[in-house]
This record gives C-alpha cells, sequence and structure tokens, in this order.
C-alpha cells in the first residue's frame, strides 16, 4: 500500500507533468517581473515583500494559541497559504488577481484589508483599504436601508454625512422597494448590488473587490464596471480579483497569478491572461489521476514549506541588502513581552491592593 | 502603562463612533418590537419587582435598610447592578462577536467593550432616576452626598473599561472564560449588595467576612450609588476600599490591555 501511495506523488521531473507550462518564477526573481515596473512614474501604494501566511493546522484552540506565541517550537503540522509573495503597485494601478480556487487570493486580500495579518514579510500600504465582499458586513435582520446606515457608522461616517448620501446609494443600488425589506430576503444577486453599492461610496483610496460582481446580473455588473472605470480614472488603486475572465481583461491593466501560495507571473493583463489560459488547457487535458497527484503535490509542498527554505530564497534575492533580508526572514512580532516597568507596577499595585485588603478587613479602615 | 494609554487613548479618539454605533444598536436591537426601548425599562422594572415581592415582603426584610425605605434602596442598587452587569457581560463577548466584521472597518476593535457599555447608559440613568424618585418620595432628603454620583459614575466606566478589556481579549482566546464569568456572576450578585445588605445580615460576629465580601468592586460601587442618593456615607469615609478598588482597576487595565494590543492583530486567526 506504502509503495502504491508513493507512486501517486508527483514530482516535478515526473514525465506526465514534465510540459507543464509556465512553471513559476523563483521566489527571488518576483520582483524582476514586469508587473512591478512603474511605467507611468506614479506614487507607490502598495509594497509587498516575501508576505507568508502560514496557517495552522492543528485543530484545538490551545494549539493554535501556542502557534501564535511561539510558532518556531509548534510541532503541529502547518499549511502554507503564501510562501512569500512580492510585488509593488502603483497609484492608479487597476489590478487584477486570478488563480484557481484555494491558490491563496482570499488570503492576500484579507491581508491586505488588514482582516489577517502576514506571517512575516514586510508590507506596506500607502493610503486607506476597504474590502468589497459581498457576504460581509451585512446583518440579515436589518434593512437595506438600516445595513448602509451601520456600515457606513463603521467606516466612521458621521450621522450628516451619511444622510447626505444614503439617498444616492440607495439609488444606486437598483433594489427599489426592496430597500426596505430585511436582508434575509434578498438574493445573492440583490445583497451583491447593495453590498458593492455601499462599498464605492466609502470612497477609499485602494478598493479591494472579491468576486463581488460574479453574482450580479449582466446590466449591474456592466453599471459596476462603469462606476469603477470612474475611480480608474480618478486614480484610484484597484485590486479586483474574479474567475470571469472577460472582466478581468476588460477592467485591469495588470493581473497577477497565484497559484498555491506562490506568485506565478505578474505582469499586463493581456500576456498573464494568455498564459493562464494556456495552463488551463494544459491542466484540463490530463488525465484524472494526474491532475490528482498533481494537486497533492503542490499541497505538500505548502505543507512542508518551513522558515529555512524562505530564507535560502530571500538570500538569492538581488534586490535586498543584507539587513533588510534578515528583517523579513523574520516572523512579524507578536507584541512585546510586558516591559520590566510594567511588572514592577502590576506588582506593585497588586502589593497596595493587599495591604488596603487586609486593612479594610482586620482593621475596617 | 505605554499600553493602558494606548488603548485610552483609542476611546477617546473614537468615542464620536462609539457613541453612534450604541445609539444605533440600540435601534436594531427592538426593531421588530412595537414597544421598543420601552423593553429596556420593563425588563428592569419587573425583575426590581419581584425581588420587591420577594425580600421586601416575603422575607420581610421591609421597614427600612441603612435608615431608608427598602424599595427605594432596592431600585437605586437594582439599576446600578443591571448596569453593571449587563455592560459587563455584554463587553465579554463583544470581540468575539464582531472580530471578522469589525477588522476591516475603520476602528480599532477595543472600541467594542465601550461600545455596549454606553448601550446601557440611558436604560441605567432611567431606572436610577426612578429609583431616586421613589426614594424621596418615601421621605429620603438629596444633599451634596449627591455629587459623589459623579465620582462613583466614572469609577463605573473605569471599572467597565478595564475588565471589559480583559474579559473580552480573554474570550477571544478561550471561549470557556465566558461561561465561567457566567457562572460567578451568578454568585457575585447575591454579594454585591444588590438586593440584601448580606454584609450587615452577617452581624458583628462575622464583621471579617462581611467586610471582605464589601471588597468586591461590584460592592464598592452599588454602596456608592446608594450613598450618593441616600446620603448615607461619604467617598473618604473608607479609605482602604477606595486603594483596593482603584488598585484592581489598575493591575487588571494594565495585564487587559497589554494581553489585547499583543493578540488583536490575530483575533481573525483565532476565532
Amino acid at each position: 500500500m506504502a509503495e502504491d501511495n508513493k507512486k501517486t506523488v508527483y514530482t516535478p521531473d515526473d514525465p506526465r507533468g514534465l510540459n507543464e507550462p509556465f512553471l513559476p518564477v523563483a521566489i527571488a526573481k518576483q520582483i524582476d517581473l514586469p508587473g512591478n515596473k512603474n511605467v507611468s512614474d506614479a506614487p507607490i501604494k502598495v509594497t509587498g515583500r516575501y508576505i507568508t501566511k502560514e496557517y495552522d493546522m492543528g485543530t484545538s484552540r490551545n494549539e493554535k494559541i501556542q502557534a501564535i506565541l511561539n510558532p518556531l517550537k509548534s510541532n503541529k503540522e502547518k499549511f502554507w497559504g503564501l510562501k512569500g509573495i512580492s510585488f509593488d503597485v502603483f497609484e492608479g494601478d487597476v489590478v487584477g488577481v486570478i488563480g484557481v480556487n484555494g491558490s491563496g487570493k482570499s488570503t492576500l486580500l484579507n491581508i491586505l484589508s488588514g482582516a489577517l495579518v502576514e506571517t512575516s514579510g514586510r508590507l506596506v500600504i500607502k493610503g486607506q483599504t476597504s474590502l468589497l465582499s459581498v457576504w460581509d458586513g451585512l446583518r440579515d435582520n436589518l434593512t437595506g436601508l438600516e445595513n448602509i446606515r451601520l456600515k457606513s457608522l463603521m467606516m466612521g461616517l458621521s450621522n450628516k454625512e451619511i444622510d447626505d448620501q444614503i439617498n444616492d446609494i440607495a439609488e444606486f443600488s437598483e433594489l427599489g422597494k426592496f430597500i426596505k425589506q430585511p436582508v434575509k430576503n434578498y438574493s445573492s444577486g440583490m445583497r451583491s448590488k447593495l453590498g458593492f453599492s455601499i462599498a464605492v461610496h466609502q470612497d477609499p483610496d485602494i478598493m479591494i473587490i472579491d468576486e463581488a460582481l460574479s453574482v450580479g446580473d449582466q446590466t449591474f455588473t456592466r453599471k459596476a464596471l462603469n462606476k469603477m472605470k470612474e475611480f480608474k480614472a480618478a486614480g484610484k488603486t484597484i485590486f479586483f480579483v474574479s474567475h470571469a475572465l472577460g472582466q478581468i481583461e476588460e477592467f485591469t491593466d495588470k493581473t497577477m497569478w497565484i497559484q498555491y501560495g506562490e506568485l506565478r507571473a505578474y505582469g499586463d493583463t493581456a500576456t498573464i491572461l494568455q498564459e493562464y489560459k494556456d495552463w488551463t488547457k494544459w491542466y484540463n487535458q490530463l488525465d484524472d489521476d494526474v491532475k490528482k497527484s498533481y494537486v497533492s503535490a503542490r499541497k505538500q509542498a505548502q505543507n512542508d514549506f518551513n522558515r529555512t527554505q524562505l530564507a535560502e530564497r530571500i538570500a538569492e534575492d538581488g534586490h535586498l541588502d543584507n539587513n533588510e533580508k534578515k528583517k523579513i526572514v523574520r516572523d512579524n512580532e507578536i507584541g512585546g513581552r510586558l516591559s520590566l516597568l510594567n511588572w514592577l507596577l502590576a506588582l506593585a499595585g497588586t502589593g497596595i491592593f493587599a495591604y488596603a485588603v487586609y486593612m479594610y478587613t482586620y482593621l475596617g479602615r | 502603562m505605554k499600553e493602558i494609554w494606548i488603548v485610552l487613548r483609542e476611546q477617546i479618539k473614537y468615542f464620536p463612533v462609539i457613541l453612534r454605533l450604541a445609539r444605533y444598536e440600540t435601534r436594531a436591537k427592538y426593531k421588530d418590537h412595537s414597544l421598543g426601548i420601552l423593553w429596556d425599562f420593563i425588563n428592569p422594572v419587573m425583575q426590581i419587582a419581584t425581588y420587591w415581592l420577594v425580600f421586601g415582603i416575603g422575607l420581610r426584610q421591609g421597614g427600612t435598610t441603612d435608615g431608608v425605605s427598602y424599595v427605594g434602596w432596592l431600585v437605586i442598587g437594582q439599576a446600578t447592578w443591571l448596569f453593571l452587569n449587563t455592560s459587563f457581560m455584554d463587553a465579554t463577548w463583544s470581540i468575539r462577536a464582531n472580530v471578522r466584521q469589525v477588522s476591516k472597518m475603520n476602528f480599532p476593535i477595543s472600541i467594542m467593550p465601550t461600545v455596549r457599555t454606553w448601550i446601557n447608559v440611558i436604560p441605567f440613568v432611567l431606572t436610577l432616576a426612578v429609583g431616586v424618585l421613589i426614594a424621596v418620595g418615601s421621605g429620603v432628603q438629596l444633599t451634596a452626598h449627591a455629587f459623589q454620583f459623579v465620582y462613583y459614575f466614572i469609577a463605573m466606566l473605569a471599572f467597565l473599561h478595564a475588565l471589559g478589556i480583559f474579559n473580552a481579549t480573554i474570550t477571544v482566546m478561550f471561549p470557556d472564560y465566558q461561561q465561567l464569568i457566567q457562572t460567578i456572576m451568578r454568585f457575585v450578585f447575591w454579594f454585591s449588595g444588590a438586593v440584601i445588605d448580606i454584609a450587615s445580615k452577617l452581624g458583628p460576629t462575622h464583621g471579617r467576612i462581611g467586610r471582605l465580601i464589601e471588597l468586591n468592586p461590584f460592592y464598592y460601587l452599588i454602596a456608592g450609588v446608594r450613598d450618593s442618593f441616600l446620603s448615607t456615607g461619604w467617598i473618604w469615609d473608607h479609605p482602604s476600599q477606595n486603594i483596593a478598588f482603584w488598585m484592581f482597576i489598575l493591575v487588571t487595565l494594565l495585564i487587559g490591555s497589554h494581553l489585547h494590543l499583543k493578540f488583536r492583530a490575530h483575533f481573525a486567526d483565532l476565532v
């Protein structure tokens, strides 16, 4: 049995997969990818260097906490959602993000929006990001209008600012009378319309759109795309994730292709889409068992990835000096320990507390 | 020390957001109810009425407590207890329940416990006012003692902030903690002096145990609010009690703020 299992594991020199087109670039060469060139001399908006995300596959909560506290010691199974992704994005860039399901797209977007923290690497974002995801932040028992208000409040708008734009948002959403119905009665298309309408009225510098447009109908998608073109014309930076390659092609200038936690390609949309289509074609013509072993080998590589491998790869980088390399290899800090002064303060506080308790209980003062 | 200040500064900076969210939550909470916000008033009144029936009439505690009629004493204490207990318990799950939503929003998650406190402020003020009216109706004179309420209100906010940050952070990491707190609070209720003054019931023979009970922060705050409106004592009558209370706040706040800042970036991974 063990013998059989071994056979199904895919190795890079397995003849069945040898012809895979466009193997991912070496991790240290990502910064040389054409997508990182600043063609129009625009100010830089987002810089990512060797961003990783390690997920702990330990199921129990204690294991998770241990993993956060002491990532090096924990022996539990790991999964690297991102294996060190580097890229530059400039003001006015509209970046498409493509890749098969489970490739790490959502992880990257969540890190960009601040919902998750990267495990290691450096991420510099200049400006406010806003993540538009259809299923997020809408409360089922509130009506559309109330959800608009709540979400705007959460964005930090004042009541007056909300009053000023609430009608615009409601109108843009095309929900008509349904805007006064609880969101639980909405179809997925209606939710998407509402979510999108709220998000585009928040006016963030950097917009992150996560497959939001794929559920709306054609007419609304058109309208939304037009709205986003306005943003593009206004020089906003947009990340756009979609499986609809047509939308990516029409709307974005650059595209990142992320696969199995690696940045496979980053460059102008037409080229990357062609590569992606070629790759998909190649993949689809594989036999089922080859597909299976190919995917499981890639997933296994994400399991087996470790900090040593990361450090080795970063060491090959020609753009960073040694100091920076050292910094980037290290995990991002989990906040410091309690400082000595604070320990003393806590101890003194506890001491005074105990004395006061004694004074009151025994002496009644 | 720096940690305390960082978290506190967030509360101050985002105070308008806190109030707006609190107002909105209140409106959203009773959205499907025809009586709406009135329920925030009816519920405590019914609860207080129950205690009055049991302890005021049933167990003949009636007559006077601290020299004033039991009903006024009970309503003031119960109003304070309900405010503290509700805010305290709500704060405990506030971060856990909202972490996914809030981490994408434009404010720090540390304000979520505070939002829960401010949601309960208006019902508290209303019930407290009823209690004071009842007390005045039964012959209590409001004196300069009443100004002490300002101090005790600040003390309540400090208590709820410190414990809110601490409990909410721990609950994200260990959900069992919330159940534990819930169990403890059922117990604390009877020692908080909200419905019976257990310390004086113990009598002079168990003076020390009585005073030990009086040191719990809930008792301190409830007794303080009563002192303010029933003119039964001054803040400086019991210096050690004050010191114990504030030292407890300081240490909790220090550890709570530290843990909160240390782990908050990872909350989304833990829930």
